[in-house]
């Protein structure tokens, strides 16, 4: 195999240091994104939708107050989660199919 | 249907109306005829799109333009609101890939493209089955040269396999085409349905162009391995026309609700380990697909406004994001996730055209993806399909996460690879920041892309439930990513294969025929003995100098017939 890892994950952790975070703009970004994931959950808790709400916003299988956010962040961790299965079960040497025909 | 003209209609009583198909195959003709002079040729590319989107705002439902061929009528150009919306989004397509490719010096892939783009239209305005059969074909043909033009041993044999899966879906439509004729006595290519053998066969040919699960991989084989503008070509037409075909032969087809619905989920597990970007964008244009077939499953107004909307829509942002790939490529050479970051210090254009690409396919608001996929998704909880509803939202969020955030992260983001190159040439610049512009003027503006759309449009996308619904869903899907990076859970980008359907026919089905043949040899050995064994034996008996071969006297032969003729007469009188 000649895989070699590169990226955020690679190597784990503890390995590659967390440069991403490491730098300034890196952070402002992240501290936005949860400043502004937290915003937009605490404003459906003030501002309920209202009754004549679309159909789409008042399913019953997701009519609870930060549902969608709920549902947008466990769909990521559980794709994350099977692709590493998949990949298990897929991946192969890059030179797969040239060595092979 | 809307009965009234296109809105972009021009009244102009002189022009001649011809089928748009037409003027895209005289560009190819002309770009033939112009040799080698690159300024000519570049005009002769810039004008195609340009005359012919004058003559398709010119056509109208009375627009007429019939072949006879012997008792059939082969109708080129069937005018209505659907077939002239995509007929715009071809020509903006085709526009948009043309800039795109104007620096480059490849006359045959120019005249690819152009005949290319003329089947599609010519597929979308045929209104008869032999007619698309003809147009489906060429789009077979001269998008395989699109592949090949790469030029490389990859781009060779992904040629072929794709090839190959386009004359299989061409074959399995003149089948059902021919079979539709027996039975009903008319090509007319309009509604057809799923429920004889003549639908089914033309719907499997519909979905190996759409990119059916397991019937997939000529996108993710065959498109990473053409050029830079070659790709952007190939993303616009072939699944749209697809995605026409099914929308006018087969709406409401109960069926394609679930296989959108796996259409749209599977491959973002894919997009997730796949380190080739511009086959991650592969596997994400299954994905979007796949909410299109789920719209014209469904079938409602809604929904397959829903569905041209987005098919008109993922022209712009998955070009977008094919452009912004094809120019790392062009920059860097290659576009694996796991040998690239850090490029938006180098190609900051890029950067943000590849990050408005990226807005836009995750459907944030104020951009295009917002408008579109949210009409289908809407129409599908009114006819009740919750469950398929719950997958295509999953979907939605793992669009994001691949699409959205992968892509730019992985190429211009992230770990610095130290690459430092040119920023992509003006012309590539120039056909991203339109198409960037126009994902987020019909992102913005709704009206601008609804008020084209081929039915009446009773839907308002700007609620405030539906923003903040939206901006929960990928808000918290970015958390995810940036958690599960900051823990290393996130599969790392590895220089890897991933095998999928492909292997089928690349390993599996080679396996198979190589086995077959060894079979075939062995036993034609294992004859050719036996023939040899028995030769030598039958020589023994008829061979020269054998006892049969021996000459006899003229007596003994007389003796022989008299000695017959006796056992004859001897046998008569016992048996009377």
């Amino acid at each position: 195999m000649t895989n070699e890892a590169r990226g955020p994950g690679a190597g784990g952790p503890h390995e590659e240091p967390l440069f991403w975070v490491s730098r300034k703009g890196a952070r402002i970004a992240l501290t936005t994104l949860h400043i502004a994931a937290f915003v937009a959950v605490v404003v459906e808790l003030l501002w309920p939708f209202p009754d004549d709400a679309h159909a789409v916003e008042r399913i019953h299988a997701l009519d609870f107050p930060a549902s969608y956010a709920i549902y947008g962040f466990v769909s990521c961790v559980l794709l994350v989660l099977v692709g590493r299965v998949l990949r298990r079960l897929v991946m192969r040497d890059e030179n797969y199919y040239r060595e092979n025909g | 249907m809307l009965a009234e003209p296109f809105p972009l209609h021009l009244d102009w009583a002189g022009a001649p109306a011809l089928p748009p198909a037409f003027v895209f195959f005289a560009g190819a003709v002309l770009l033939l005829l112009v040799g080698r002079r690159q300024r000519l040729q570049q005009a002769v590319l810039l004008l195609v799109p340009v005359v012919g989107v004058l003559n398709l705002l010119t056509l109208q439902a009375g627009s007429s333009y019939v072949w006879e061929v012997v008792q059939f009528d082969l109708v080129q150009l069937r005018v209505d609101r659907l077939s002239i919306l995509f007929g715009l989004l071809f020509h903006l397509g085709a526009f948009l890939g043309v800039i795109y490719s104007l620096r480059v010096h490849d006359r045959a892939q120019h005249v690819a493209a152009l005949a290319y783009a003329g089947s599609a239209l010519g597929a979308v305005f045929a209104g008869d089955l032999i007619s698309l059969f003809f147009y489906w074909e060429g789009m077979a043909v001269s998008s395989a040269f699109l592949v090949w033009a790469g030029r490389t041993q990859e781009s060779n044999g992904a040629g072929l396999r794709y090839l190959a899966m386009h004359l299989l879906s061409g074959l399995l439509l003149l089948a059902g085409a021919v079979m539709h004729y027996q039975a009903t006595g008319s090509i007319a290519f309009d509604f057809i349905g799923a429920g004889t053998l003549s639908g089914a066969f033309i719907l499997l040919a519909f979905g190996i162009k759409c990119g059916f699960p397991l019937l997939h991989s000529w996108i993710v084989d065959g498109y990473p391995q053409s050029t830079p503008g070659g790709t952007v070509f190939l993303s616009m037409f072939t699944t749209k026309v697809a995605v026409y075909a099914l929308a006018r032969g087969f709406p409401g087809t109960e069926i394609l609700v679930p296989i959108g619905t796996v259409m749209a989920l599977f491959p973002i597990f894919y997009a997730v380990i796949e380190n080739d970007l511009r086959r991650v964008l592969g596997y994400s244009m299954i994905n979007q697909i796949g909410f299109m077939v789920v719209g014209v499953g469904i079938g409602t107004e809604l929904a397959l406004n829903g569905t041209v909307a987005h098919a008109f829509n993922e022209v712009l942002f998955k070009g977008l994001l094919f452009m912004t790939m094809g120019a790392v490529l062009l920059r860097v050479g290659h576009v694996l996730g796991s040998d690239l970051g850090g490029l938006y210090k180098s190609m900051p254009v890029t950067t943000v055209c590849c990050v408005v690409g990226a807005a836009s396919i995750s459907a944030f608001p104020l951009f295009n993806g917002f408008i579109s996929k949210s009409m289908i998704m809407a129409a599908m909880v009114e006819q009740g399909h919750t469950i398929g509803w719950l997958g295509l939202l999953f979907a939605s969020a793992g669009v994001f996460h691949h699409a959205g955030i992968k892509i730019p992260y992985f190429a211009f983001f992230g770990h610095d690879s130290g690459l430092r190159v040119p920023e992509a040439p003006r012309s590539m610049l120039l056909a991203m920041v339109i198409a960037a512009v126009l994902c987020v003027l019909t992102g913005s503006f709704p009206s601008l892309l609804y008020g084209l759309l081929p039915w009446e449009v009773d839907y308002a996308p700007y609620t405030y439930p539906h923003v903040l619904v939206q901006l929960q869903l990928l808000l918290f899907s970015a958390l995810a990513f940036a958690w599960l990076n900051l823990v290393g859970i996130y599969p790392p980008e590895l220089r890897s294969v991933n095998l999928d359907a492909d292997w089928l026919y690349r390993r599996l089905g080679l396996r198979i025929s190589m086995a077959a043949t060894k079979a075939l040899e062995t036993g034609s050995r294992l004859l050719a003995k036996s023939l040899r064994a028995n030769t030598s034996k039958l020589r023994q008996v008829v061979g020269p100098g054998s006892a049969l071969a021996r000459s006899a006297e003229t007596g003994t032969a007389a003796l022989l017939v008299g000695v017959l003729l006796a056992g004859y007469l001897l046998t008569y009188y016992l048996s009377s």
